[in-house]
Formats: C-alpha cells, structure tokens, sequence
C-alpha cells in the first residue's frame, strides 16, 4: 500500500482540484482495525464488544474460518471476495463451505453507529496448523491501519505469539493494542496484579497500549437494565478502557493523515513538486 | 548385596512378600507389572544359592536392575497448559506442586514414588548449577546462544542476551551475599513444605512487582534439579513424575530448560488447554518427542472446566484432537482424554468438598456423559457428608482421571520398563535352565552308574576307567569351549564394526541430500519473492528420516546378532556330547523372543538452529541479502548441526551393541560354566569315591558307597525339582508379559 513515484508538478487548478478530492476520499475512509491472535484467544468476543451488538459467532468450537470485515452500510449485506479479488454480493444462505474454501475474505455491511468511526476485520485464529487460514489472517492485517493482538489471560503471552507479532509491518506494531481476554477466568485481583506485572514486563514493550478484558462480562453490562449498574459492569470488564485506547489509536491515525494531506496540498499549491505520495 | 545365607532374606524381605500373603490384585497404576517385578525379585534371591559363581555377577546386575528401575513418566505442555496442577491430582495431593497464574516451574522436578514402609529420608533434595555451569548459564554459552550465534555470527542477540542477564542480576539481587557459597551445593530435607517448593521450584516474583511480604529466598534461578520423594501413592510399580517447566515461555532460559530434561521417559503425558487445543507449536512438540515409538503418548485435554459448555463443545474438541493426531500420526495409538485437573482436585477433598462451590459443574448432562448416576441429594442441593462425598467423586470421574489411570496402566504394561523386565526374567530363565540341565545329566549319569554298578564290576570299573579318561581330557575341552565362546563375541563385535562405516555414510548422505534442497528450494523462493517474513526451516522431515534409517539399520543389526547367537546353543550342546557321550540330546533350549533392546534415539532430540523461530530468521535474512551466499550458508547450518547429531547416534549404537552383546556371552558363559563345574565335580567325586573303595576292600565299601551315591542322587533331584519349578515360573512371567504387549489391548 506505499506507492513511491514521481509525479508532474502539479500547478494548475484542475490537478490540484483532483488532488484534493483523492485526498478528501481517503480521509473520508475509515480507518481498518485487524483483530488478531491465537485459536480461541477471543477475538470474536472482542469483535462484538467493539461492535456494541453479538453479532459473530463465539463459542469454542465455532472458529472463524475466513476474515470478516465489518463496515458501515446502510442496510445489511454480505458480500464474498474471491481469490482474484473480485467481490460477489450473496446471501446468508449462499454461505457453504465450498464457497469459502475459494474466498480471500467476506464483507458485511452493517447498519451500526460504531462503524462510522472504524472498520473491522476479524481474522481466523493463528497457530492452527492449517496454513492457509493463517495466511489469509495475516494478509488481512497487512491490509490494515491498526492491529489488536488478543491474548488469553489464563495462557498469557507465549513465545509464538511473540514470533507472529513481530513478523507484521513496523507501522501496525508501533500502534498496536494488546487485548489479554477472557479477565473473568482470573481467579483473584491479587492473581490479576501479578498478570499484569508479567505483561508489563515481557509484552508491553511491543505495544502502544495495553489493556485487560473480560468480553462476557461487558456484553452482560450492556443487556442490564439497571443503568447505572451496567455501566460500572462496564468498566470493571475493561470495555471501556479498551473503547477508549481504540479510539485514541483512531483519531490518532486520522490526525496523521489529515496532517498529511495538509501537507500534499500546501506543498502542491505552493507549486513544488512532491515526490512520495504515501497511502 | 551378598549371597551367603544370612544376609538376603533381610535385604529383600521388603520386596520378597510371597504373593499368596498379599492381596491377590493391585488395583493402583502399574499394579501387575509391579507383582511380576516383585515375584522376579524374590526369585533372584532364592536362585543365588542355586546356580554357580559365575552367574552370580548376572544375578546381582539383575537385582540392582529390579531395585533400581522405575517408570519415568514426563509431563510436558506449554505454558500454563495445567501440568503442575495435572501432577498434584495424578499423584492425589491437590497444591503440592505451586501454580500461579503467571508461568511458575522453573526447574524440572522429579517426584519418586516407591512404596516403602518407612517415609523416605531426605524427602526433597535440591541440586544447584556449579560455579561452572552457573557462569556459563548466565554468560550465555548455553546451547541457544550458540546456535543463534551459528545462525549470525557475531549477533549479539539483544533479547536473548537482556534476558540472561536479568536471570543473572535477579539471582543476585534474591540470593544476596551468599550467592557464591551456594553454587555447587545440594540441599536435602526431611519434610515438603508449601514454602519450600516455592522457594527451589517457582519463578518467584520480581522484587517490587507484588512480593508476598515477607522477603524469601528464592532459589530457583540457580536449582538445576528437585528430587521429591513419596513411599506412598496411587502408583503400585516404582514411578518417576517429571514435572516441566512448559515450552514456548517467550523467557527463552526456561524453555531450553525443558528440552534438556526430555530424556527418555518410558512414557508422555502431552498436556493441552482444552481452549487452545493443538496448536502449531504443540504438534511442532509432539513431533519432536516422538519420533516412531509406539504407545508411548498420552494427550490430556485440561481446562474443560473452563468451557462454557464442558459437555458439548467438549466433544467436539476431543474428537477434533482425536481426528488431528490420527492425521498427523496415522501410525501411533494417541490415546485422548478431556478433563480438568481443576475438578481433580477439588474431587479430591471427598466430604471436606463445599459441594455448592462446585454445584454449577455437576449439571445432568456431565453426569450422564461420564455414566454417573444422579444423587437426588445431591441435586437437591445437599450438604450431608455423603452428599459430599457423592459430588466428589462425580466431580473426579468428570475430570477425566480415572480414564487417565487406565491408560497409564495399560500404557506401563507395555512401555521400556515392561521390556526390561521381559529382558531380566529371560536372563533368569537362561541361566536357571542351563543348571536344571547340567544337574539332569548329573543325575543320569549318576543313576547309570549305580545300576552299572549292580550287574557287574567289571562294567563298573570300565566305567570308571572311560570318566578318569574324559577328566584328563577334561581342561582342554574346557579350553576350547572357552576359546569359541571369545571367538563368538569377537566375530559379533566384528559385524558391528563393519556395519556402522556404512551406516556412518548413509545417514551423511541423508542429511546432505536434504541441505542441498532445503538451499536450492531457499534460493528458487528468493528469486520468486521476498519470503522474509514468514520463512522457516522445517527440520522435521529430515530427523524423522534420519531414525527411519538409523532404526532399521539397527533392527537388521540386531536380527543378524540375533541368528548368529542361536549357534551358541548347539555348541553348547556339541560340549556337552563330548564330555559326557550321550547326553547332548537333552540339552535343548529352545529359543524364546527376546525383547530387543532399541538404542536411544535422544540425539535426535536437540534443538538445532532451525528450530529457531521467525523473529530470529529476520535478523539472519537481513545479514545476508545475497541469495547464493544465503542458500550457501543454509545448507552449511544444517550440515553443520547434523554432523554431530549423526556422531552421536553412532556412537549410541555401538555403546548399546557392544553390551548386547557382552552380555548375551556373559550368559552363555555362566551356561557353560553350570555344565563344565557340574561334570568335573561329578567326575572327580565319583572317582575319588571308587578309589577309596578300592583301597578299603570291595565288598565292605560297596554300600558306603552306593548309599552315598544314592544320597546323592536325591538331594540332586530336590534341587533339581526347585529349579523345574523355577523355569516354569519364569516362563509364565515372560508369558504374561509378551501378552500385555499384543496389539488390540
């Protein structure tokens, strides 16, 4: 995704009109969060968490076989991208097991507020053996803007996990976010301190930000009906830590580019010509 | 131990119950083959008295083999898999081994178990690192540092490098101003604490990062080994645990820990989490400790406890794990089981358990997966003792346990120790016939002469004149049976020799072949497309067909061995006719399967640079951008690692040969020497006896010397009689034995 090129000076209004609607289009687009780890480490869980609403399937058994990117639409569709990238809208019901053996990745739209600051993408669970899935998993983040490595507290932080973390690009790895889930299994607080000393000590260096979850317990929060009980559930859980770490890494992203684009136009309407055009 | 009359009841009486006095079945794990170990035991002692001198160092080599010999079962797994937890219910002492949330063995740890009346003495005993090895250690000569300085020389790897000295500095720091009159010290104790494990056993934690107050020495960083000692348990045969400190710790220190203590356990208990089952790594491991052994894997499923539906999803995750090993492993029997060492040990507290603390587990659709009935008291939400007791025991049946000790009981009636003991009682067997012969034919000749005696003494003394012949004789037919036994063991010493050049070669020729396409596959991908990232030598292939051939080398060695040692019989026996015409048709043993011993295939084992994992590829990739001189290098690294892998399983071979082989004409020898001292004692009796005889006058010595010889003659049979019943015990015991190892069981 980095084009690295020469182009013609831009000096007349009609390229510098083009230049500011490519840009006005890229900062318009949501900004892709990869959801990542190891089988059954709860990304799925998390998914549904970031979304506000159960929409994946989670159980240990159900483990997701194809990356689903999650984007804002306004009304529900579902559509599959093929090996030569060609996207083929489908029903639920179109979904078997030989179709997605050919796919690269699905698409779901959703009618969700949350979609409108981020896409999603959760990918199959890596280290399953099955080559292929973990292909398509870390493809899918390469495509990217920001990654969430998910990681099980009661099996926290293992050496292969470090091996996949550190073979993804430098720019997902400098803004990244460690998830350690399933917080509800730790027996103790004081077993949680230790946890979180731990990870300090051996994860944190390898993360923008670090935070601890339980999925199940914020999307019990959210069904509560008693508000203000939900809410603390809420934060107890670590969902709104994570909300927030998230969406810092988002604005950050987005300032980044708009600062970017500050730049493209001020050096193209300043007449000198540029030489990167960086995505 | 001594064989006079006096001494060996005591020793043994320990061991040497008389079956009929104990109850007629062990149900603990391991208990038949411990009967038959036990039995075996006793019988060495009671055949001392009974055979000769030579056999005696055979005797006692297979007594110390019987006292000494236990079942090594490893539990290995990655981290926080649940092994220390999974040890503690096994052996029935829920929190013996400490756990923790974070990683927490550090050391490998063996718990002994060997029942004895007494409680053993010391019970725990911790051996540290010497000065040496504790400087190299920390300096970072261990093995991953030499071979990720082999990968990139001159790469001084940060992470490896912070992490041996944080080790370093921590050890320090904990330790204080003792630390250098510690290394090189064994610790021993009189009584396991909780405290204590921790202190030799646990990672501890990080001074500053939540200590638990009072400030403890923690020793782990510099324990090499912890022995713990039990006289009591759930094994019935003498059980060596070995808890682990748990693969795939991103602190490298420790898992190259783990991987030095691997070697050779009779038997593996793979531990995985039932949330993260067989991932690549575990089957990276499982590959690694397996090689082509058969029956010799358990896999435990931990943590059902922890799946939200442990009845349904925990179905389906056995059969997955089931299905994954049979495809990956299509020639082994992997048994799988799916438990909780959690629920274990809860179950273990029986009517102390708060059975409502554990209610929420016991739901009908558990129980009636694991064919317990339901309690109505106990569903009704009961607190009586039985209740109790009740759901402590559905809890541990549902923690998959006692499918774990059938397993492992089925799998120790057919692992090495079930071997060696097959191997022990042949050798008893042998040397015990070999004297029931020479005794037999002492009795014939004995028998024939006492009736030659009755008809006439003219035939008498004919006789006697043929046997001072045969004694004249005598030495130099000793002589030469001696000298074609030598010449035996030197020719088969000689196939040995002649075999391994070839063999040397071949394996070379294996693990160059394989180099040279690992180098030209890595170039042809270079030249493709940048495989940077993701590149990874898979070495697996090449240490599977490196003991393939290693392997079958051996068994055809083996058989070869084999054949010529059949001749020793017949040579035997062609001894025998000499020396005593006519009895050489009774001398027929007929040959019985002996286990064979396979040499040790544990050199396989080492890691070598390509097991190495990516982010260390990254660094090496980046040092060598030129494709030729990368594939170049590639095939230098394996061959370089594979030469003395390759050294060492020769030299495995001939080690293990070379005592096959002595020992097989050890025993040939303690045969031979049962036969020639029998016919010489007999000889120079008997001649000895006709010359006194003679001297006194020939009638009036005749009953002295009938009646003598009559005497003779029963208490030959007596001993005669023992030793029948002695084979055909031992023939039983091998019976039973070989039985248990019938596939299909």
């Amino acid at each position: 995704m980095r084009r690295v090129g020469r182009r013609a000076p831009v000096t007349d209004a009609g390229s510098i009109g083009r230049l500011a609607v490519r840009l006005n289009q890229r900062l318009l687009r949501a900004p892709r969060v990869c959801v990542l780890g190891e089988l059954n480490s709860g990304k799925s869980s998390l998914v549904n968490v970031l979304l506000g609403n159960a929409v994946l399937p989670t159980s240990a058994c159900a483990n997701t076989r194809l990356p689903i990117r999650i984007f804002r639409s306004n009304r529900s569709t579902l559509a599959i991208e093929t090996g030569d990238h060609e996207r083929v809208e489908i029903s639920s019901d179109q979904l078997t097991p030989d179709l997605l053996s050919d796919a690269v990745m699905l698409h779901a739209g959703l009618p969700l507020e949350r979609l409108e600051s981020f896409e999603i993408v959760d990918t199959p669970g890596l280290q399953s053996g099955d080559e292929r899935l973990c292909d398509r998993a870390t493809d899918a983040c390469r495509q990217s803007h920001l990654a969430i490595w998910c990681s099980t507290a009661t099996q926290a932080w293992k050496a292969s996990e470090l091996g996949i973390w550190q073979s993804l690009p430098k720019r997902l790895r400098m803004n990244g976010i460690l998830a350690v889930t399933f917080k509800d299994t730790i027996g103790s607080r004081e077993d949680e301190g230790r946890l979180w000393a731990r990870i300090k000590a051996e994860a944190a260096p390898h993360f923008k930000t670090v935070v601890m979850i339980s999925a199940r317990d914020a999307i019990v929060a959210r069904e509560l009906a008693d508000r203000s009980k939900g809410d603390q559930m809420w934060h107890v859980s670590g969902a709104a830590e994570l909300m927030q770490a998230v969406d810092r890494h988002v604005s950050g992203l987005i300032m980044e580019r708009v600062r970017g684009a500050e730049r493209l136009l001020n050096s193209a309407l300043s007449g000198s010509p540029y030489q990167a055009l960086s995505a | 131990m001594k064989f006079d009359t006096v001494a060996p009841v005591a020793a043994a009486s320990s061991f040497a119950a008389p079956l009929s006095s104990r109850a007629p079945h062990d149900d603990r794990i391991g208990g038949k083959l411990e009967q038959i170990r036990v039995r075996l035991l006793a019988m060495a002692t009671e055949l001392a008295p009974r055979l000769d001198s030579l056999s005696q160092p055979l005797l006692e080599q297979a007594c110390g083999v019987l006292e000494r010999r236990t079942c090594r079962i490893a539990v290995i797994g990655q981290i926080k898999a649940g092994k220390s937890t999974f040890i503690n219910a096994l052996c029935g002492r829920p929190g013996l081994l400490p756990a923790d949330i974070n990683p927490w063995t550090a050391v490998v740890t063996l718990l002994q178990f060997r029942n004895a009346p007494e409680p053993p003495s010391p019970a725990a005993r911790f051996a540290m690192f010497s000065a040496t090895e504790w400087s190299n250690l920390a300096a970072g000569a261990g093995r991953l540092r030499q071979l990720t300085e082999q990968l990139v020389p001159g790469f001084r790897s940060d992470l490896l490098k912070a992490q041996f000295e944080l080790m370093r500095a921590r050890a320090e720091r904990r330790l204080g101003s003792s630390f250098d009159t510690l290394l090189g010290e064994t610790h021993a104790y009189d009584h396991i604490t909780r405290d204590l494990l921790t202190d030799y056993i646990s990672a501890g934690d990080d001074p500053g990062s939540g200590d638990h107050g009072v400030a403890r020495m923690c020793y782990s960083d510099i324990t090499r080994t912890a022995e713990l000692f039990f006289s009591q348990g759930p094994f019935a045969f003498p059980i060596t645990l070995i808890d682990t400190p748990g693969t795939n710790d991103p602190f490298l220190v420790r898992d190259e820990i783990t991987r030095r203590s691997l070697e050779n356990p009779d038997i593996f208990i793979f531990v995985i989490s039932a949330l993260q089952p067989l991932t690549t790594a575990d089957i990276s491991m499982l590959r690694l400790i397996n090689g082509l052994h058969k029956d010799r894997i358990l896999v435990f499923i931990n943590r059902a406890d922890q799946l939200a539906d442990p009845v349904n999803d925990g179905a389906i995750i056995q059969a997955r794990v089931a299905q994954r090993l049979q495809a990956e492993f299509p020639a082994l029997k992997i048994p799988v089981v799916l438990g909780s060492a959690a629920w274990a040990n809860f179950g273990l507290q029986g009517p102390a358990l708060d059975a409502r603390s554990v209610a929420r587990f016991l739901t009908p659709a558990l129980m009636a997966a694991n064919g317990i009935e339901v309690h109505p008291g106990l569903m009704a939400g009961g607190e009586s003792p039985h209740d109790r007791a009740y759901a402590a025991h559905a809890l541990y049946v549902a923690a998959g346990f006692p499918k774990v000790a059938a397993a492992l009981n089925h799998m120790i009636a057919t692992s090495t120790s079930a071997a060696l003991l097959s191997h022990v009682t042949t050798c008893l067997l042998e040397l015990t016939r070999g004297k029931e012969v020479a005794l037999r034919m002492e009795l014939q000749s004995l028998s024939g002469l006492l009736q030659a005696r009755q008809s006439e003494t003219a035939a008498f003394q004919d006789k006697v004149q043929q046997e001072r012949k045969v004694l004249a004789e005598f030495d130099k037919r000793a002589a030469h049976l001696h000298a074609v036994l030598d010449e035996i063991e030197t020719h088969l010493g000689d196939i040995v020799t002649k075999n391994v050049t070839p063999l040397r070669a071949e394996l070379g020729v294996i693990v160059t072949a394989f180099a040279n396409a690992k180098a030209a596959a890595m170039e042809r991908s270079l030249r493709r497309d940048d495989v940077r990232d993701r590149w990874v030598c898979n070495v697996m292939p090449l240490r599977e067909e490196l003991e393939v051939c290693y392997l079958r080398w051996c068994g055809q060695l083996a058989a070869e061995l084999a054949e010529i040692e059949t001749e020793i019989q017949p040579i035997l026996r062609q001894a025998v006719e000499t020396l005593m015409p006519g009895a050489g048709s009774d001398f027929d043993v007929p040959p019985r399967a002996i286990a064979v011993h396979r040499p040790s295939v544990q050199p396989l084992r080492q890691t070598v640079v390509m097991d190495l994992s990516v982010s260390w590829w990254k660094a090496w990739f980046a040092a060598r951008p030129d494709p030729v001189d990368r594939a170049a290098n590639l095939k230098t690294i394996i061959e370089g690692d594979f030469s003395p892998i390759v050294a060492e399983l020769i030299r495995e071979a001939e080690s293990h040969f070379g005592w096959t082989i002595a020992h097989t004409l050890d025993k040939a020898r303690a045969v031979a020497e049962s036969i020639l001292a029998t016919v010489r004692r007999r000889n120079e009796q008997l001649i000895a006896e006709f010359e006194d005889w003679q001297r006194r006058g020939e009638n009036a010595g005749q009953d002295h010397f009938e009646s003598r010889q009559c005497r003779r003659a029963v208490e030959l049979a007596g001993q005669r009689a023992n030793l029948v019943a002695d084979i055909g015990e031992l023939s039983a015991l091998i019976d039973t034995l070989n039985d248990a190892t019938e596939p299909g069981m």
